[in-house]
């Protein structure tokens, strides 16, 4: 069985537990409370002021919730060794099911963003700033991936706990935010600063090593 | 060539050792891997299944190692223990989809699922959702995982454990005709009659170690110093005692209301003053019953530090 093979096998299996699970029920749901927040503060200044951090919130859970949950669910519960039992590499798996939920949470966050900024500026939203956070769903999508196998039992929490601690670092004043997923994700969508290129830099790097880091760690973890 | 081979083999969890030093081989036929809960059977086989490794020693299936070379679990049908799968599918859907990950073309999953299905006779549940399924159920529909795609090697991992009779004889039926058609099977348990029913080739597991291999007459040859304890249930139990209690192979006597356990260091001499004193006594047999020749005995035996 080719590799690319694999992931597309894990792929199918991920789409089809994916439409018959609670997943996009509870992203929807979870999606929706900025644009409830818009909704709240229509027409008001703060929402100007607040809802694209608003917006961000959105990075810190539903990667976590999407992918960290999927990828340690079964590790918890041990159906891995059905996974692990068949000819394929373990980091298949890993990318199968990524390439069904990385755009699930990138489709949800960027739409999440339009119809808040509809509702509560009673406008389109630009293409940066939904460029922005596309790239940063992405981006934390594949750190939370990789952040779920340093723990399986405590994925979804550790990547939660990563992501909060990564806004606060986004805030520090010096090089450091650089590696912030949420400083990086505005930077590229034109809200806290002006070097995208960079911040596109260290968004890449940061979400790339932790999925190199998942993907070589899973190979040698034990059911 | 060796279908498994383990040289030297241990393998920790922490400090606790869960296999210490064990060396194997099966070439073929069923083999089963019989112990007490916490021996070490789950952590063989998984090893053998390629989703552990070993911390010390080589193990190796068809030659090469199943963790570190994914390609060969693609010959290894492997049944765990533990009945966590995904619940939510249909027993169809959970078979087809991983024989579609064991290599089987996306085209061909779904009727090598079918087939597996039947073969394990689960053709009329195929569509019921695994959620619901009876334990025996469960058992025969992660059989049928392990089989779909056509592996050379199945590892099953307790495949009776908690099932009614009459399923246990249908599973048993099941994996006896896999092994006809040529595959090789280890299976593990820790009731004894279960593996009785499959095969006379056993390892014996105790402690992390396998204590003693091959046939169950061998491995009772072994314990030959051993007296053999035959339990006769009959009409006359003190009668028969009587006549029993003079000759020189007699260990041990134990008596109850309607039976008596013989100890003898000479089990075909003993059977024939069995016979002689059930004729002198006019006593008439209910049954008589070899009891080391159970597997338990032979288990019993050897963890209890006796073996060689």
């Amino acid at each position: 069985m080719t590799d690319a093979a694999a992931v597309f096998a894990i792929a199918r299996l991920t789409a089809w537990r994916f439409v018959h699970g609670r997943l996009p029920w509870v992203g929807a749901i979870v999606a929706a409370l900025p644009i409830a927040f818009a909704a709240a503060l229509r027409g008001h200044a703060s929402f100007a002021e607040r809802s694209f951090e608003i917006e961000e919130l959105l990075l810190v859970v539903l990667p976590a919730i999407a992918v960290a949950a999927s990828i340690t669910s079964e590790l918890d519960d041990r159906a891995v060794t059905y996974l692990w039992s068949r000819p394929l590499a373990r980091w298949t798996v890993m990318v199968g099911k990524l390439v069904v939920l990385a755009p699930f949470v990138v489709a949800l966050v960027v739409a999440s963003w339009i119809v808040s900024t509809a509702v509560g500026a009673g406008e389109l939203a630009s293409a940066a700033s939904i460029g922005g956070l596309a790239a940063g769903a992405l981006g934390a999508t594949m750190t939370c991936a990789g952040l779920a196998i340093v723990a399986p039992r405590y994925g979804m929490v550790l990547a939660i706990v990563y992501m909060l601690c990564d806004g606060v670092v986004g805030e520090i004043p010096a090089h450091i935010q650089l590696i912030s997923i949420t400083h990086d994700a505005g930077e590229l969508a034109g809200v806290t600063g002006s070097s995208p290129a960079i911040a596109a830099i260290g968004l890449v790097i940061v979400s790339t090593a932790w999925l190199a880091y998942g993907m070589r760690r899973i190979g040698r973890l034990e059911a | 060539m060796n279908t498994i081979e383990l040289e030297h083999c241990s393998k920790w969890y922490g400090r606790i050792l869960g296999l210490s030093d064990v060396s194997w081989r099966v070439p073929g036929g069923i083999v089963g891997l019989l112990g007490p809960n916490g021996a070490g059977k789950s952590t063989l086989m998984k090893m053998l299944a390629g989703l552990i490794s070993p911390s010390r020693g080589t193990l190796s299936v068809f030659g090469v190692s199943p963790f570190s070379d994914p390609g060969v679990r693609g010959r290894i049908g492997y049944a765990p223990e533990h009945d966590q799968t995904w619940d939510e599918m249909t027993v169809f859907d959970l078979v087809s989809r991983l024989a579609e990950l064991a290599g089987v073309p996306r085209g061909r999953a779904q009727s090598s699922a079918r087939d597996a299905i039947e073969q394990v006779g689960m053709t009329g549940a195929a569509d019921r959702r695994v959620r619901g399924l009876s334990k025996g159920m469960r058992q025969r529909t992660k059989l049928a995982t392990a089989i779909a795609h056509d592996p050379d090697l199945l590892i099953l991992d307790e495949p009776l454990g908690g099932v009614d009779p009459v399923a246990r004889i249908e599973i048993v039926a099941r994996i006896r005709d896999l092994a006809a058609r040529g595959k090789t099977i280890c299976v593990s348990s820790h009731v004894l009659y279960e593996i009785e029913a499959l095969t006379a080739q056993i390892a014996v597991i105790d402690r992390g170690r396998i204590v003693a291999e091959g046939d169950v007459a061998e491995i009772r040859r072994r314990l030959g110093h051993r007296p053999h304890r035959i339990k006769l249930a009959c009409d006359r139990p003190r009668a028969a005692a009587a006549a029993l209690a003079t000759a020189d192979h007699v260990a041990r006597i134990e008596l109850s209301a309607d039976a008596l356990i013989v100890e003898t260091t000479d089990l075909d001499r003993c059977y024939d003053d069995i016979g002689a004193a059930i004729r002198a006594t006019g006593t008439i047999v209910s049954s008589l019953t070899a009891l080391d020749s159970d597997l338990g005995a032979v288990v019993d035996s050897l963890t209890r530090g006796g073996g060689s």
